[in-house]
């Protein structure tokens, strides 16, 4: 690689003032007295220039209604891919959005629910215990022979 | 180093919240249809890439450690597919840039065609680049990448990337004088 090959590989970083100061110096200095060199960082220069930064994007001409669509392509691609959620999650999705609402509602009505199902649970208990039965011992008469 | 909303919203895509990666997407895909437009240069191509991309980047987010930034990710994914979309293209008939292809950019009418013909030959002469030096121009130049997120994406040095962004643009330009000469 000659002085000028390497000089020049150095042109773009010149251009975008990437070079640090000394190496900047260096190439300045060749370019000042060197004509190749010199015609090499114009063309570059004007190959930058045909992308100006503040240049208009394809995207920029694009509806609204064209993003929202990919949006909806892709969800529709990914979603369904996904391990849908499980029977028990879907289950605790359910009460969560029919509990949270009515806290105070369903509260009361799971407290009656236990005091009523403890009540009959108490109540069948007791009715299912026989009743002690009488004793009713029969008393042995006392002979004399028992008697010595 | 990406924002912090940003590492959050990947995270909740990792466990599967698709709202969090829809609006990953949102931030994203104007600039991954800017890429792949700036490599197949054609509206229904550059969409079908994108919407390709996008699907395929949400497949393998979870193994997205978070080395590079998300965008970088995702631009390196554009570009794969970019030119494979190139290639299969190629290898069914030459590409050719049609004036209809090149979508208006706003232009003011006074300029529009001047600016038609300039903008179909230089995208015919960076075309006609090879694919290295194209994508570096592309991703530097017309996208507005810093040398090292193209470095990033194409995972070599940011040297090596200046120069091909030095040999690339010296040979554009020698193609799209040559086009203008022709056409003249």
């Amino acid at each position: 690689m000659n002085s000028h090959t390497a000089m020049q590989l150095k042109l773009y970083e010149f251009l975008c003032d990437e070079l640090p100061e000394d190496e900047r110096a260096a190439v300045a200095d060749h370019l000042a007295g060197c004509a190749a060199c010199r015609d090499e960082c114009d063309g570059l220069r004007e190959a930058m220039q045909l992308f100006p930064a503040d240049d208009a994007r394809p995207s920029d001409s694009l509806p609204q209604a064209f993003w929202t669509g990919i949006l909806n392509e892709v969800d529709q691609q990914t979603r369904p891919k996904h391990p849908g959620r499980s029977r028990r999650q879907r289950v605790a999705d359910w009460l969560t959005m029919a509990v949270v609402p009515h806290r105070r509602l369903v509260l009361g009505l799971a407290s009656l629910g236990i005091v009523a199902v403890s009540a009959f649970v108490t109540w069948s208990h007791l009715r299912q215990t026989p009743e002690a039965p009488l004793v009713t011992e029969s008393v042995q008469p006392v002979t004399g022979d028992a008697v010595t | 180093m990406q924002a912090a909303d940003e590492q959050q919203l990947i995270r909740e895509a990792q466990n599967g919240n698709g709202d969090a990666y829809r609006r990953l997407v949102e931030r994203h895909m104007k600039h991954v249809y800017n890429v792949a437009y700036g490599f197949v240069r054609n509206h229904e191509s550059a969409r079908d890439v994108m919407q390709d991309a996008l699907v395929r980047a949400y497949q393998a987010l979870p193994t997205f450690r978070g080395d590079a930034e998300f965008g970088t990710w995702l631009h390196r994914i554009v570009m794969n597919l970019s030119l494979n979309q190139i290639r299969a293209t190629s290898s069914r008939a030459r590409h050719e840039v049609r004036s209809a292809d090149i979508p208006d950019f706003g232009i003011t009418e006074d300029a529009e065609h001047e600016a038609r013909f300039l903008r179909g030959h230089l995208e015919r002469a960076l075309h006609e680049l090879p694919t290295l030096q194209r994508s570096v121009v592309i991703l530097r130049h017309v996208e507005g990448l810093s040398t090292r997120q193209v470095s990033e994406i194409l995972q070599c040095s940011e040297g090596t990337v200046k120069t091909h962004l030095f040999r690339g643009l010296k040979k554009l330009r020698v193609r799209l004088r040559c086009l203008q000469e022709d056409a003249a």
